[in-house]
């Protein structure tokens, strides 16, 4: 079920909030028994099937967890250490069974020219985001940070359905505290208002932005992948719509999981801010996705070692958490190389701020001419890599590449020449060649362009905006700054109608989001 | 006032502005729907003015007219001896193609697969085999269903059987997303300004709301044409006399934008790619089978079948022939065809490269559906190629000699 359709928004939402709060009126737990059960039937509506590998990977997980828990608190680590590496090598075996069996397969067939295949395998939705929930829930309770003995809250904090398809990423100590507080279960017409607030700009973003640029966005790979040679400027055009539809769509999505949790009294921690305003690309990992980005950290980087071995080993932990993380979003050599060139990335701008410190510069100290060329750079360095991330293969990567940097000239489109009037011909007589082009890039797209641009760099963020009633976990300091502040008034009240009621008009181009796939 | 009060006017005044807006375009919409989504006598009604005048209409919804074409069908066979049968790619082919003995309807329906379209003419051969004496049938490899597996589906077209009268069975849940979609919000909006400034809105508002149908006008050639739909109202969209389609509710494509079209065509997840590579390129032999039967007893009773590969965008067919991903699928199809038709001796117009026969891409609406004009190309070098021979050879004809 998507969120982004009438049986969710109409039926589902409804019947699952009225069921939780009357539920709540007899017992806490009979609450947290439903909201479990109302998730696994939102997951069973795409696959029921599946349903079942979910129940079975929260029970085997819970039973571990418990196991894990006594161990550990007998002071017996060897056993511990056995019940560990037992429980994650059997999610890792189910996550590279569903995920990665094929595509290592497929690999090894090209290399060898054996043909080797288990067959179709449909992956679970959301099987990389409940794998890696209950891997750090497990890892915390080795850890001795955590323990659980509530087989429903602990159902719930896996299934909770406005992550359990595509995040947030969440961590059992963040959530645990909320199931069981007794506020959590009273309904809020604040929570109700401030849900509704974020939800209805998370739809917006998905139905109104997202999928239309989308449609910009796809046909330009379709035809690097066919082997049409594209001009620079399709090639930026269909990389720019990408490069925005992936971030509405996935900060569409957050935006609407933390809404909808929100109205269940439940605050999700945030998952995205303003990642595109970035100044280099370590800050944009910590602006995009967010919570992933905390969970490679703390559970790949951390025990690879960190930054506690010395530079080189640094970077070595760098590069592999990030290759590991770009295979995390999919089993392609596309997403491999994704991973890689933001681990290259990561090393160059450490190895940059080091060179910087030893040479007496101070990191702190910037001009705004220094931080808008800077914030232009990273964003040039992530629209390149999200061409690798969408293209079909490195082929089609490497084509569009090849074209994004002029290598097959510099043609506009005719019909822009006489829109353009004396600049236009100014341009023609310097080199510039208008000619017959593809309706690849259009006067829609590039208007599309500047405007989301205007509002990936300027605009306030969703949660800038509702600042002052804590939208979500982790908000970082400069979430509070700003002048557009929410407040339940009326007008704010309308406006997020309209937002709602524009975006269930355009529900019949209903598309199912991005990051679902991973 | 307190946080907890402007939360509680918030919510309430956010629900009451999404019911004030949704309900009335629910309610409309739904009223709307309940006839153009099938329900009522539309197919009925519809067919009897086609009948009286020989005008252009169709019963609604659009995409489904099986109901609306096989009443059409019922009423015609007395006097037509050629059917062409196939999918809405076949929709372009008019009676003006065909020399005056031939008398056509074109059966052609939206979505029609070829287990279907199998199952159609052997009814049909069954049931009039002394008048219907030629079949063209359509063989949409582009589109995928004479790859799909299974048999073909026998099929009634009885006027009853067929439900000249049923809907297409939507659920109460598709009906309301229906009426909640943008398409029908600004027909709504288009209507409800309408009758707003109608001289009578009151009138206006009758005919569009309660009335079955809209009154008649005329299309710019002058046929008669009458809605019974309440969307593409006055645009000429339906089905004419003969049962061709007008495409009056589309526009024909720009060279722009059939450069970006082909491109998108050619990649392995298209549309027009994935079952041919999925089947590399081998067409279901029971649906092969079946047509060969067909065939034979056809031309035992002393008529003809035609198969026809539907005219796709000029240039699409080469770009798919080129790619290293659809080429050698696509090769094995039309071996493979041309090895068939040779065999059951059954002629096969091969007008995928709709460019051989001088189609522009300005006489299609998109990929894969052709307006009459480029019908008409194909069909006029297929009746000067007919002329003077007693059979055209068996096998692909591509539009030579």
């Amino acid at each position: 079920m998507l969120f982004n359709s009438g049986t969710f928004i109409f039926l589902f939402l409804p019947v699952a909030l009225a069921g939780f709060f009357l539920l709540a009126r007899i017992r806490l737990l009979f609450a947290a028994a439903w909201l479990t059960a109302a998730s696994l039937f939102f997951y069973g509506w795409w696959n029921p099937l599946y349903v079942w590998l979910l129940a079975a990977s929260i029970t085997c997980n819970f039973g571990f967890g418990m196991m894990l828990g006594r161990a550990v608190a007998e002071g017996a680590r060897g056993r511990a250490k056995v019940l560990l590496v037992t429980a994650l090598t059997a999610n890792l075996v189910v996550l590279g069974y569903y995920k990665y069996a094929n595509f290592f397969l497929d690999s090894v067939a090209t290399l060898t020219g054996a043909p080797v295949s288990l067959g179709e395998i449909i992956l679970p939705l959301g099987i990389s985001f409940f794998t890696f929930t209950q891997i750090a829930f497990l890892a915390d309770v080795y850890a001795g940070k955590v323990r659980e003995y509530n087989f429903i809250h602990y159902g719930l904090f896996v299934t909770y359905f406005p992550h359990l398809i595509a995040g947030p990423v969440l961590h059992h100590a963040e959530m645990m505290p909320q199931f069981e507080r007794a506020t959590t279960y009273r309904f809020s017409f604040e929570n109700a208002a401030v849900g509704i607030t974020i939800f209805a700009i998370g739809l917006f973003k998905k139905v109104m932005i997202a999928d239309p640029i989308g449609g910009y966005a796809r046909p330009v790979f379709d035809a690097a992948s066919s082997g049409v040679t594209l001009t620079v400027l399709e090639a930026w055009g269909g990389a720019l719509a990408y490069t925005f539809q992936l971030y509405f769509d996935f900060s569409g999505y957050s935006d609407m999981a933390i809404g909808l949790s929100r109205l269940f009294g439940v605050t999700l921690p945030l998952n995205f801010h303003s990642p595109y305003k970035a100044v280099n690309i370590i800050e944009f990992w910590r602006r995009w996705h967010m919570t992933l980005s905390r969970f490679l950290r703390d559970y790949l980087y951390v025990p690879l070692g960190g930054n506690r071995h010395g530079v080189s080993r640094r970077y070595i932990n760098l590069f592999v958490t990030m290759l590991l993380g770009g295979l995390w979003h999919g089993a392609g050599w596309t997403f491999v190389a994704w991973g890689a060139l933001h681990g290259g990335y990561l090393v160059v701008n450490h190895g940059w701020r080091a060179l910087r410190v030893r040479l007496g510069d101070d990191l702190k100290s910037s001009t705004l001419l220094g931080r808008a060329a800077a914030c232009v750079v990273t964003f040039a360095a992530v629209v390149v890599a999200w061409v690798v991330f969408r293209a079909s293969d490195l082929a089609a990567a490497g084509a569009m590449l090849k074209a994004m940097a002029g290598l097959n000239g510099f043609v506009l489109p005719d019909f822009w020449l006489p829109k353009w009037g004396a600049f236009g011909q100014w341009l023609a007589a310097h080199g510039v060649v208008f000619g017959d082009t593809r309706d690849l890039v259009t006067g829609g797209l590039v208007n599309w362009i500047w405007i989301l641009l205007v509002v990936v760099w300027f605009a306030p963020n969703t949660q800038q905006l509702l600042a002052l009633h804590r939208p979500a976990l982790a908000l970082p300091p400069d979430t509070f700054s700003g002048r557009f502040k929410w407040s339940p008034t009326v007008a704010y009240a309308t406006i997020a109608a309209v937002l709602v009621t524009v975006s269930i008009f355009n529900f019949h181009r209903q598309s199912e989001f991005l990051y679902f796939q991973f | 006032m307190t946080a907890s009060h402007a939360s509680r006017r918030y919510t309430i005044t956010f629900a009451i502005v999404c019911t004030v807006v949704l309900l009335p375009v629910v309610v409309l919409n739904f009223l709307l729907g309940l006839r153009s989504l099938g329900d009522g006598d539309a197919v009925a009604a519809a067919s009897r003015w086609q009948q009286a005048t020989r005008g252009v209409t169709y019963a609604p919804p659009l995409s489904a007219n099986r109901p609306f074409k096989s009443a059409r069908l019922f009423d015609r066979l007395p006097e037509i001896n050629t059917v062409i049968l196939g999918s809405s790619t076949m929709m372009g082919i008019t009676q003006e193609m065909f020399p005056d003995e031939q008398k056509i309807y074109n059966f052609a329906q939206t979505g029609n697969l070829l287990s279907t379209v199998i199952g159609e003419a052997e009814y049909l051969q069954q049931s009039s085999p002394q008048s219907l004496k030629w079949f063209f049938i359509a063989f949409d490899w582009a589109l995928g269903s004479p790859y799909f597996p299974g048999d073909a589906v026998s099929q009634n077209l009885a006027p009853a059987a067929a439900g000249t009268s049923s809907g297409p069975g939507l659920s109460v849940a598709q009906r309301l997303a229906d009426a909640l979609s943008l398409p029908r919000v600004k027909n709504l909006a288009g209507i409800v300004a309408g009758v707003a400034r109608a001289p009578q809105p009151v009138s206006a508002f009758r005919e569009l709301f309660l009335q079955a149908a809209g009154e008649p006008y005329q299309c710019s050639d002058g046929t008669p044409a009458r809605d019974f739909d309440t969307i593409f109202r006055g645009t000429c969209t339906g089905f004419r006399f003969d049962g061709s389609a007008t495409f009056g509710n589309l526009e024909p494509l720009s060279p722009q934008r059939a450069q970006t079209l082909i491109a998108s065509a050619v990649v392995p997840s298209s549309k027009y790619a994935v079952e041919l590579i999925k089947a590399r390129g081998e067409p279901n032999p029971q649906l092969l089978l079946r047509l060969a039967a067909l065939a034979r007893a056809i031309h035992a009773a002393g008529g003809g079948v035609v198969l026809v590969l539907p005219p796709l965008l000029p240039g699409m067919e080469r770009a798919l022939q080129t790619s290293v991903h659809t080429a050698a699928p696509l090769q094995r199809t039309r071996a493979l065809l041309e090895q068939w038709g040779r065999s059951e001796n059954v002629t096969i117009i091969d007008a995928g490269a709709s460019e051989r026969f001088g189609c522009s891409v300005a006489e299609f609406v998109d990929e894969h559906h052709a307006l009459p004009a480029c019908y008409a190309k194909i069909f006029a070098r297929f009746r000067a190629a007919r002329s003077g021979r007693n059979a055209m050879p068996a096998g692909l004809w591509s539009g030579q000699g």
